[in-house]
Formats: structure tokens, sequence, C-alpha cells
């Protein structure tokens, strides 16, 4: 038998089975994702945050450098999420194509309509959680703690907002990387059952009694009149949609109310 | 010489949601106060960076819909706070006058520069797949470095004549409409909130759009 052109045994099973990922390469994948917006375009937006994200998975998986660089051109694409949602993403992704790579089980459409299909809902789902909610939020939490501190105000209120941000930030990234890993798609079952929804309706409910509180303190305290004008007329003004960038025209405006 | 120190504070600060993370590095509030300590008052800067992150709470900080650099508007309302000769109130509110506009002027100029460097990511991509794999860490280097220089000179540039154009304002405009900027100062933070409500109650209820 040994000599026939075919493989023996031992060596059939070397090559079908693909390497397998290692927790080294997804905390790479985690550290590089950190770098997901640089290099970003109008074009197609984070492709090479994207690429440069999983090239760890990547090198792992495809030890072929051709074959590798085919795998790159299919990921190479249009892609658009939210910086701290992309690890689902990308934790998704990492999975269909470790399947893709062993067993052949996930195809490359497969893998491709996967990240595309994830990237607009999670994409709003991190604006509406990171930048509408908890971003605004911890910011005025972190003011009235200033506030409240007498001496460390800017101090406080600059240490609180950093680093309770970053904190949920960070472990929102890594869990999620984490999740999309080990679930795959699944992982889209699995953020369907947290009631992330309601709890960006609390924490604006939350926003808009601390903001409504600092203002009803403030105006207690110095009882101006033109404050309580320049506070409706900001109200007013934003809620019409005209432009924040003209607020310290309407402030100037107010000052000159306050001299007479 | 301030302009050009303090630009490379702005400059490493913009970094954050240029290349690294973002972790709000770049937020007004952050660069103000940093900017303001490089300067020798925190504090005020912290004020200027805190009004402007406030007042601007419900724009969005980067991607495609960013109307205005936020870093920027921060930064500069610091420096031009800070640098001024004049009392601290008038000071900050022309200071946040100006920096308004600057920061929408630099985000139109911001976009403008990213379509001129559209053709860079295709190039990387083409490189990649013929297995130049070390082009992805060059081309990083490469892109932090340019938005480094460039947000630098932008400050800097912006951040000297903007001290020129405040300095020549506070000494010639009439002592009313001085006391009146002053004022206006103290009801910053009154504004600041109310816009912080808004955008709250945005959230919760949006508002109506006449549709025509």
């Amino acid at each position: 038998m040994s000599g026939l052109p075919f493989p023996e045994a031992g060596d059939a099973v070397e090559r079908i089975a693909a390497p397998e990922l290692t927790r080294s390469d997804l905390i790479q994948v985690f550290f590089r994702s950190f770098l997901f917006q640089s290099l970003w375009s109008f074009q197609r937006m984070q492709n090479v945050g994207w690429l440069f994200s999983l090239w760890p998975v990547f090198r792992r998986l495809y030890p072929d450098k051709s074959e590798r660089a085919r795998v790159a051109q299919d990921h190479a694409g249009y892609f658009n999420t939210h910086p701290y949602t992309a690890d689902i993403i990308l934790g998704v992704v990492t999975n269909l194509e470790e399947r893709r790579a062993r067993d052949g089980s996930v195809d490359r459409e497969a893998v491709l309509a996967a990240r595309t299909a994830m990237s607009g809902p999670l994409s709003a789902l991190g604006e509406t959680v990171f930048w509408a909610t908890l971003g605004p939020l911890i910011l005025i939490g972190a003011a009235v703690a200033g506030m409240a501190s007498q001496r460390w105000g800017w101090q406080v209120t600059l240490a609180l907002y950093l680093v309770l941000f970053n904190f949920v930030h960070v472990v929102v990234k890594a869990g999620g990387l984490a999740a999309g890993y080990r679930k795959g798609l699944g992982v889209v079952v699995f953020l369907n059952q947290w009631p992330i929804q309601r709890w960006a309706a609390r924490a604006a409910w939350l926003g808009l009694g601390l903001c409504a509180g600092v203002l009803a303190a403030a105006g207690w305290k110095s009882r101006s009149l033109v404050g309580a004008v320049a506070a409706v007329a900001t109200l007013l003004w934003l809620r019409r949609g005209w432009s924040p960038l003209l607020l310290p025209v309407l402030a100037a405006a107010a000052g000159l109310l306050a001299l007479y | 010489m301030n302009c050009l120190t303090v630009g490379l504070v702005y400059a490493v600060l913009n970094l954050d949601h240029i290349a690294v993370g973002p972790f709000l590095l770049s937020r007004p509030v952050v660069v103000g106060s940093a900017v303001g300590a490089a300067l020798g008052n925190a504090p005020l800067g912290f004020s200027a960076g805190l009004s402007a992150e406030l007042m601007l709470i419900s724009l969005p900080a980067s991607g495609p819909a960013a109307a205005v650099d936020l870093a920027l508007v921060g930064g500069l309302a610091a420096l031009w706070a800070v640098d001024a000769w004049a009392s601290r109130g008038a000071a900050l509110t022309l200071s946040l006058l100006l920096a308004m506009p600057a920061g929408w002027a630099a985000a139109r100029a911001d976009a403008w520069i990213r379509r001129q460097n559209d053709r860079m990511g295709d190039w990387i991509v083409e490189r990649l797949t013929r297995g130049r794999e070390r082009i992805l860490w060059k081309a990083l280097a490469f892109w932090s470095a340019l938005w480094f220089v460039k947000a630098w000179a932008v400050f800097s540039a912006v951040g000297c004549l903007g001290q020129r154009i405040v300095d020549v304002l506070l000494r010639h405009l009439p002592l009313r409409l001085l006391e009146s900027l002053d004022r206006a100062a103290d009801l910053l933070p009154i504004i600041g909130f109310s816009a912080a409500l808004v955008h709250f109650w945005n959230r919760l209820t949006p508002p109506r759009v006449d549709r025509a």
C-alpha cells in the first residue's frame, strides 16, 4: 500500500483537522478590537479595523498564506457598527470561521451574512445604550457627585465619569466577545432575553430626574428669574430641534437680560 | 508657544476616538480639563469643557453623523478662557461662543480629509490580499501619526488665531457687554443641565416632527 499515491491514514487526519483557536487568539482579538475605529473611511467604514481585529483568528485557522489572503478578501467589504458592540460580532464570526475551517459545516456566505445582518441592529443598540443613555447618565451622576464634594469637585467628576463608563464598556466588550464565540448565532437569542430597551428607558428617567433635581436646587438657591427664563428657553429651543451649537448665544442673550 | 504645547496635549487625547478606544478621553470635559491643567488652571478648563459637553450632549461624537468636533470645542474653549486676561466669566462665555463654530468647521474639514483618504483602505486591502500582512500594523501607525500631526497643527493654528481674536474682543467690547458675558457665565450650568434634561426627555418621548 505504501507504494500507492495515497496518504497514510494518519496524514489524512492531520490534513483535514484545522488548528484549534486558543485562548490567546481570543485575547489578541479583544485587545486589537480597541483599535477598531482606526482607518475608518467613508467608503467602507470600519473594514480595515475589522480585518485587523480578526487577523489572529485568520492566522490560526488558515496557516496557508494564499488561503488566508482569500479569506481576508471575503471580509474586506463595507462594515460599520458600534465599537463597543463590535466584539459580539467578532465573537460570532470567530465561531463561524472556526467551524468553516474545521469541518465545513458553515459556508462563506453564511459567515458574511451573519456579519452583515448583525452589524446594523448592534450598531443601533450601542448608540442607544452607550452614547445616548449610559454616557450622559454617568456624566450627570458624576457631576452631581462632584457638586456634592466641595473640595475635589472637578477631580471627582472626571474620575467617576472615566472609571465607571470605561469599566462598563470594557466588561461589555470582553463579555460580548466571549458570549459571541461560545454561543455563535445563538447569541442573538441570548441578547433578546435581556430587557435592554426597558433598562435604557429607566436610565433615561433617572437622568431626567437628576437633571430636574439639579435645576430645581439651583433655582431654589439663586431664586433668579433670568435663570428660570434661560432654562425654559433652552428647553423650548432644543425641543424644537434647533441647533445646540447656538446655546452660548442664548446664554449671552440671557446675560444681557440679567443686566436689566 | 502655549498653543503648540497645549496642542500636543490635545493631539494625544484626540487619538482616543481616531485610533484607540474610544475611552472618552476625547470628550470635551476631559480635553478641557487637560488643557486647563497644562495651562495651570484645571478648574476653569473643566468648567469650559463641562459646559461644552452638556450643551452638546445630544450630538454624536464620531462617525459619519458627527456634526461638530467635540474634542476641539472643549480644548479651544478651555485654551481661550484660561489664557484670556479679562474676568473669568466673560472670557469663558466668549470662548464658548467662538469655539462652537470652530468645532463645526473642523468637523467639515475632517470629513473632507477622510474622503481624500478613502483610497487608502482599498490600497491596504489590496496589499493584504497579496500576502503583505505587516501592512496592517504599518498602516495603523501611519494613520495615527497622520491624524496626530493634523490635530496638533489644527489646534495650534486655530488656537493661536482665536487667542488673538478673544484678546482683541475682550479689549474692545463695551463694558456693558462684558458685564453681560460675565453674567452669562453664571447661567452656563443651568443651560447645560437644561440641555441634558432635554436629551433624556427626547429619549423617552421624541419630539413631534411636522411633516410637509
